[in-house]
């Protein structure tokens, strides 16, 4: 039930507000002993394969070593549904730029029909990697490479007895690559999608190979190639060049959307002689005006709310900006009064904010921010709210969410504008943010969301 | 391709990593009372190492890009001692602004005596000569401004010289070369483009960064 009011787009903003806080007090209340964000963990260490699957076999073809690195094929093979083939006991790593690992033939028995290569998790455990689709396989025995169907093409060297032989998915390019005894034997489109097993195969008596998973060092330098390929994704990123004025506008965008009215005069005072000279061709002096709207009343509001003031917050909003009030059922409103009440109780003053809320929250019974407010009454259930799984309403985050909030709104107010879109949200920078982090996820998609994951702390973090 | 504004409104953006951003924006480029001013709005005490190493760049910076290569090559010596014989590539180039200056201002002898007590070491390296042949071939010029080596007296060029020497500089100290800001800007960009081209194989419009700014 929306509040009725007589300026929809107003009360919007503090919907919105609203709505981001129920988003964040998830992600929040998981982590009540941490500030907000911290979602980059850098100890989440995936887990990878290790050794060969012993339970899911192609029963009786294949003998599986008791290290579980290494297999055997002691019969002989009489036609094409009798394939010894193994696959790890994990798919490859989603998260990594890279994976990899290699066989050695140890034997390649009486036909050298030694093959690597991936398969999914539905693979018919009796064929050859590559000749069913969803698998490819990279075959000892003629040097070609089987995608799908029981038809190879020309790819490489054949192998055998004495060979290592690697196989890896590289998610920057979405390609397999092969190699042999150390070198690139070359690469192919990544067309499987999905969860990738290892998988190893043996098709002629007395074939033998062993399975090499990363336990050992590699023969071939995959540590050099995955420096490589890193090299050239940072190089495309090195190339990009950006005009002296874009990184400028976004900082003094982002200080004027925030109020910071003493450093934007620092800013715009130095942009003349800073490193590069900045000469910023207005585009439209309006762009520069409604940054500039109302800079010093909504600087001292955020300050008030981001110490804690809310009742002088008010005072001033109801001098100042009473429409943004309306008739004090605004989301706004709910945002302020729900802030001052989580004052009370971290100043302990419990009685006082039970009587502020029985004063103030009745108006909101039926509002679509009620959770908000439940979620600030459950703070009065515990001794120390602060450890609660509602503690986090008490840190600066939610102080600064408000303070977002009414920013954005007072914004809104600014005559000389044209609302569109998301304006007066955030700042471009925040936006930028956003882009970059949801586009990510989305290329990371069409991989088949495999390949590394876009954290942002790792742009700040960077030494280069 | 456009990412339905209102699927990235849920994702968080953390204060302190804006912040972060923002600081290495000012700090890159020098913007030493800014950043205190930003700094004592978010309560964060700025650090003497910073605003010195700010100072210092700064300097650095505007000689490089008034040509006075010496002074900059100085100064550069002090700070980051070994920098410039390291990167003979970026000394080639600062030694290239100062000649470009003498050129600029018709002075042909003291661009002549330049050249051949700066530049010459230089023409050993074979990579070298034929830069050294485009800039001396600017004296034979009496407008060099409208010789075929227009582009090494233009601004641009003179800017991009004094960046790269100020990149090397904060790398030399263990600082980032590249803002912050930048990678943000630079990743957003490569990631789009990637994207379009994805989804709109028969060519979509680069990602404009201007546009995303209105």
């Amino acid at each position: 039930a929306m509040s009725q009011t007589a300026s929809p787009s107003l009360d919007a903003i503090g919907a919105y507000f609203i709505d981001y806080w129920r988003w964040t007090s998830k992600v929040s209340a998981l982590k009540p002993d941490e500030e907000s964000g911290g979602e980059f963990d850098h100890e989440t260490e995936e887990e990878t394969p290790t050794e060969l699957d012993t339970v899911n076999s192609s029963g009786g073809f294949v003998l599986i070593g008791p290290d579980k690195l290494s297999l055997l094929y002691p019969g002989i093979n009489h036609h094409d549904h009798d394939v010894g083939v193994v696959q790890a006991n994990r798919p490859a790593p989603s998260e990594n730029l890279l994976y990899y690992f290699e066989i050695y033939a140890k034997n390649a028995g009486s036909k050298g029909n030694i093959a690597i290569g991936f398969t999914t998790s539905s693979f018919k455990l009796r064929r050859q990697p590559g000749w069913e689709p969803n698998s490819i396989g990279y075959h000892g025995h003629d040097g070609l490479l089987y995608h799908g169907h029981g038809k190879g093409e020309a790819f490489g060297p054949t192998f055998t007895t004495g060979d290592t032989v690697g196989c890896g998915i590289n998610n920057s390019t979405q390609e397999f690559f092969f190699t042999k005894n150390g070198a690139i034997v070359g690469s192919v489109y990544k067309e499987v999608k999905g969860e990738l097993f290892p998988t190893v195969a043996v098709h002629s008596q007395n074939e033998e190979v062993s399975v090499n998973f990363g336990k050992d060092p590699f023969v071939f330098d995959i540590k050099a190639y995955e420096a490589e390929q890193r090299a050239k994704d940072q190089s495309e990123i090195d190339n990009v060049t950006i005009p002296q004025e874009s990184s400028y506008r976004i900082v003094q965008k982002y200080l004027q959307h925030y109020g910071y009215e003493e450093t934007l005069k620092m800013f715009d005072i130095s942009g003349k002689s800073n490193v590069p000279p900045v000469s910023l061709v207005p585009e439209d002096g309006l762009n520069d005006q409604y940054g500039t709207y109302a800079l010093n009343e909504r600087r001292t509001l955020r300050q008030l709310i981001r110490s804690g003031k809310i009742q002088e917050a008010l005072f001033a909003i109801q001098q100042l900006y009473h429409d943004i009030l309306q008739d004090g059922t605004s989301a706004i409103c709910l945002l302020l009064h729900c802030q001052h009440f989580i004052e009370l109780v971290r100043e302990g003053k419990l009685e006082d904010s039970i009587s502020y809320g029985q004063r103030e929250f009745d108006k909101f019974k039926n509002h679509a921010g009620c959770d908000l407010v439940k979620d600030c009454a459950t703070l009065l259930a515990y001794e120390q709210p602060s450890k609660s799984c509602v503690g986090y309403l008490l840190r600066d985050s939610q102080r600064e969410l408000v303070a977002d909030a009414v920013n954005a709104t007072i914004l809104l107010t600014n005559p000389d504008v044209k609302v569109s879109g998301g304006y007066g949200l955030c700042s471009s920078l925040e936006r930028l943010i956003r882009q970059v982090t949801a586009c990510s996820v989305e290329k990371r998609h069409l991989n088949s969301d495999q390949g590394e994951v876009f954290h942002l702390r790792r742009i700040l973090e960077s030494g280069k | 391709m456009d990412t339905d504004p209102r699927e990235y409104e849920k994702i968080v953006v953390n204060e302190n990593d804006i912040h972060k951003i923002v600081q290495s924006y000012l700090i890159h480029h020098c913007f030493r009372d800014t950043l205190e001013s930003f700094l004592a709005c978010i309560g964060v005490k700025p650090s003497v190492e910073n605003s010195e190493d700010m100072d210092r760049r700064k300097r650095i910076f505007h000689f490089a890009l008034d040509g006075n290569a010496s002074k900059a090559i100085e100064l550069t010596n002090e700070y980051a001692p070994g920098l410039l014989e390291e990167n003979k590539d970026l000394h080639f180039d600062i030694l290239s602004l100062q000649f470009v200056e003498f050129v600029c201002t018709r002075k042909i002898e003291e661009a002549l005596a330049f050249a051949q007590s700066k530049f010459t070491p230089f023409g050993k390296d074979q990579k070298y000569v034929a830069k050294l042949e485009d800039f001396m071939a600017l004296l034979a010029y009496e407008e060099p401004e409208k010789s075929p080596m227009f582009h090494l007296l233009s601004s641009d060029h003179r800017h991009q010289v004094a960046e790269n020497l100020n990149r090397a500089i904060l790398a030399h100290t263990k600082q980032p070369g590249y803002s912050a800001m930048e990678r943000l800007i630079q990743q957003t960009t490569v990631v789009k483009q990637c994207l379009s081209q994805e989804c709109f194989k028969d060519g979509n419009e680069p990602f404009s960064l201007k546009d995303f700014l209105k």
